[in-house]
């Protein structure tokens, strides 16, 4: 079963996404902040990591930058509230540039499409 | 004496006699024979000469005078007819006196009885103290009448009835009569008619009468010519001895050069004032055509510089020519006369007069302007009259098709005579200048009374048109001020919009970040909000009744992130993403979105595809959010049922998209604020739909154009850039 790591600070959306995502069918592992986040990278070796960006702590850009020294074969889809971001350049090491939405189409659409199923 | 008889013996013996009465008397007596020997002589006559008795051998001459011959007064010696009385006045100086006598003497003839002449005798008197008198008055007489002969003025004697009797070389200088043709003829002939009828001559005679005299008296006289000429009189009544008057003598000063002095500065003074007034009325106007305008009314008009016509030529710094600008003047006699007319009748002050002129000559002056504008001649053509007299400076007097000066200079320019294009051939060109600046000439004639432009007038059109050259100098830097001003305050303006658009925009970027913060606030939320209520509907069976609840919750939290998405689009705007895209697609793909609503509205789609690649560069997501709020609108415009119509047309540079509504349309004044952020005629719209569509299509280099009626529907017309085979999803990093 494929390993999905969400970096998310707000608790009702890990919860959200826990469920989509379990739902459809993949292994869901949360993180409530970057620290978590890179610790859990390590332990558990996700196939897929959706990060947010602005959270408490480390920031998401800080995760990715440690994530592309450590596991750069980890796949990353920035998950944020905010569009502008997408100009910052490590935007462009991500794989995808999602802005949330409660419709979470676009999102699973980009998951399914990193993580096929077979 | 005995050989004499008769009558001179007879006479010695009475005169011997008598020399005892005589004695008394200082007359001298005394007898001559015809050879003027001494025959007798008297006491007195005897003692003033110191004679003893008289001898027959002494003669007159030789015994008084001491000459070898008789004197020449002698009427005997001169052989005149010697049997009268003679009388004759003797000058002579007297043994042992210095000064003359003059001596009265009778000379009787004495003749025998057979009445030949024996002698004479002489009766003489000293007359001296007489004579010396009269030789006074006698000069005397001759120094006046030299002095009235050779006087300048005129000097008359006129009888009691006012004929002329004595007339003078001065007064036939100021008349022209001689002394001939005037002397006997009446005074009267010398005065004008308008005078005489005034009573002039009546008043000069009572004036004497009453006064005996008149002094300095200025009036007119008629010269022989007809010409009127000033004098200055003095008369005084002349009388006889028994003080009754005899006539009256009148001195006569010719001051007509004096007067024509005097009038000449009166001219000149008012000739000044014309110009001072001119000034005035030039230096308070300032725009360039009613300067010149004046200038040329105070040429032509009759209280002004009297010329019947005036043009104005103007250098052309575009054209590099001298130029016919303006003119003025009647076009034919006929209107000449009914102007001056109308002038004379009722023009008073200058300024009156230009505006008078104006009224008058309105659309007749356009013969004249005809006249002027066919004028251009090049600035390098320097031979031209024109040309010299303005580069130059100096005026010319072009008089029947001849230059007055002595320059070698033509009238001509390709084969057209100046005075011909004048249609006059006598005419005064003067340049208008100034210290800085040559600006042209001007012309004038007198085209229509003929009258010789007189050098009195060549000066004050000199004084005139400095004047004149001043007030268009003033007047073309006026209007380069005023236009320079306009240009200042038109910058002004525009710096002052620009500022205020610079503080709304100011106040937009701050509003805009404290929405874009808010805005980013509020998604996450929405995140779980819509995430949850989508989970709790599709876990729902389709009859759980709790399911239209959660729809509900759905749509509303898919409003609110679509109005989140159009406040970010304008609060924080980001440049597109430059990748292709077909429209068709983003088309479809908002259609998609909305067939829900369109179908609950019962809002029938018209879809004209006449486009086969519309393909353009830009960025999906925006343009999506653009078409998403064209059709939006459309569809929230339209209250009932209604169709809209969505159309794309391809050109090779542009892909065209209209989307077209049968809605209730927008007002007029609304139209206007469309695009303005927070505008909105819609309860619950935030006002910011067009305004992110205008935005995002003028990130993309296209054009939108939105018309309305109302009751009748929307137009929205884009246009975007079309980008030819470029395949879609190729991205640019």
């Amino acid at each position: 079963m494929k390993k999905i790591l969400v970096v998310e600070d707000e608790e009702s959306q890990r919860i959200l996404y826990q469920q989509e995502f379990t739902e459809m069918g993949y292994d869901v592992a949360l993180a409530s902040d970057g620290e978590e986040a890179l610790r859990m990278a390590q332990q558990n070796r996700p196939d897929l990591v959706i990060l947010d960006i602005r959270m408490p702590g480390l920031s998401g850009f800080d995760v990715l930058r440690d994530l592309l020294n450590d596991e750069p074969r980890i796949p990353v889809i920035i998950n944020t509230a905010y569009t502008h971001y997408k100009e910052h350049f490590m935007s462009w090491a991500a794989d995808e540039y999602i802005v949330k939405s409660s419709d979470l189409t676009e999102l699973k659409k980009a998951v399914r499409k990193i993580l096929p199923q077979k | 004496m005995g050989k004499y008889h008769s009558n001179i013996s007879s006479l010695v013996e009475i005169l011997n006699s008598l020399n005892n009465f005589l004695k008394d008397y200082s007359i001298y007596v005394y007898l001559i024979d015809t050879n003027y020997h001494l025959i007798w002589f008297n006491n007195h006559t005897r003692d003033k000469f110191h004679l003893s008795e008289p001898s027959a051998d002494t003669t007159c001459f030789k015994t008084f005078w001491g000459y070898s011959e008789p004197c020449k007064e002698c009427p005997h010696f001169n052989q005149e007819d010697t049997s009268c009385i003679h009388r004759m006045v003797l000058r002579r100086k007297f043994p042992g006196d210095d000064s003359y006598t003059f001596l009265e003497l009778i000379s009787l003839p004495v003749l025998d009885s057979s009445a030949n002449l024996e002698g004479f005798l002489k009766i003489g008197l000293d007359v001296t103290s007489i004579e010396k008198k009269q030789m006074e008055l006698r000069e005397k007489e001759k120094l006046l009448i030299s002095i009235i002969k050779t006087s300048s003025d005129g000097i008359v004697l006129l009888d009691n009835d006012e004929r002329i009797i004595s007339w003078n070389r001065g007064a036939q200088e100021i008349f022209g009569y001689s002394a001939e043709e005037i002397i006997g003829k009446s005074v009267i002939s010398l005065i004008p008619k308008e005078l005489m009828e005034l009573g002039e001559h009546y008043y000069i005679r009572k004036q004497l009468l009453e006064k005996g005299f008149i002094r300095n008296y200025e009036t007119q006289r008629l010269h022989k010519n007809g010409q009127m000429i000033h004098v200055d009189l003095i008369s005084s009544v002349l009388r006889d001895e028994q003080n009754q008057p005899m006539g009256r003598s009148v001195m006569v000063k010719d001051v007509s050069a004096r007067k024509e002095l005097e009038l000449e500065l009166r001219r000149t003074i008012q000739e000044l004032s014309k110009l001072n007034e001119l000034n005035e009325i030039l230096y308070a106007t300032t725009t360039l055509e009613e300067i010149l305008r004046i200038i040329l009314i105070a040429v032509t008009a009759g209280e002004g510089l009297k010329f019947n016509r005036a043009f104005m030529l103007l250098k052309s710094e575009i054209r590099n020519s001298l130029q016919g600008y303006v003119a003025m003047g009647p076009a034919d006699e006929n209107e000449a006369q009914r102007i001056w007319t109308s002038l004379k009748t009722r023009g008073r002050s200058l300024k009156e007069i230009v505006n008078e002129y104006q009224l008058n000559l309105s659309g007749s002056d356009k013969v004249i302007n005809d006249l002027v504008h066919a004028i251009e001649i090049p600035l390098d053509f320097k031979n031209h009259i024109l040309i010299d007299a303005m580069e130059n400076r100096v005026s010319y007097h072009v008089v029947q098709k001849q230059i007055k000066s002595d320059v070698n200079l033509t009238l001509e320019y390709e084969g057209q005579n100046l005075a011909d294009l004048l249609d006059y051939h006598t005419f005064l060109v003067v340049p208008l200048f100034t210290k800085n600046d040559k600006l042209g000439v001007l012309i004038t004639d007198n085209k229509f009374t003929g009258r010789d432009i007189t050098h009195d007038d060549v000066e004050t059109l000199k004084i005139f048109s400095s004047q004149a050259s001043l007030a268009i100098e003033n007047a073309i830097l006026y209007e380069r001020l005023e236009d320079r001003i306009a240009e200042l305050q038109r910058a002004y303006q525009k710096l002052e919009t620009n500022a205020d658009r610079l503080l709304r925009a100011e106040r937009l970027a701050a509003i805009g970040k404290v929405a874009a913060s808010v805005a980013h606030e509020i998604r996450n939320p929405l995140v779980s909000i819509g995430g949850f209520a989508r989970l709790m509907d599709k876990k729902m069976t389709d009859n759980d009744e709790l399911k239209k609840y959660t729809s509900i919750i759905i749509n509303q939290v898919d409003h609110l992130e679509s109005i989140l998405n159009n406040i970010l689009g304008i609060a924080s705007p980001r440049p597109p993403e430059q990748v292709s895209v077909n429209i068709h697609d983003v088309i479809y793909h908002v259609l998609t979105m909305m067939d829900e609503v369109l179908h609950k509205k019962n809002i029938e789609l018209d879809l004209q595809i006449n486009c086969r690649q519309p393909q353009i560069t830009g960025d999906e997501k925006q343009l999506f959010q653009a078409i998403m709020n064209i059709i939006k609108n459309a569809v929230e415009a339209i209250p009932g049922k209604g169709t809209i119509t969505i159309r794309t047309e391809c050109s090779k540079q542009f892909v065209d998209i209209e989307v077209r509504d049968s809605g209730h349309g927008i007002a007029r004044e609304a139209l206007r604020k469309i695009y303005d952020p927070f505008f909105t005629t819609k309860s619950g719209g935030t006002g910011l739909g067009l305004a992110v569509v205008h935005q995002i299509i003028k990130d993309h280099k296209g054009y939108i154009e939105i018309s309305s009626e109302l009751d009748r529907g929307t137009n929205v017309k884009i246009r975007l850039l079309r980008s030819i085979k470029k395949k879609k999803n190729q991205l640019v990093h």
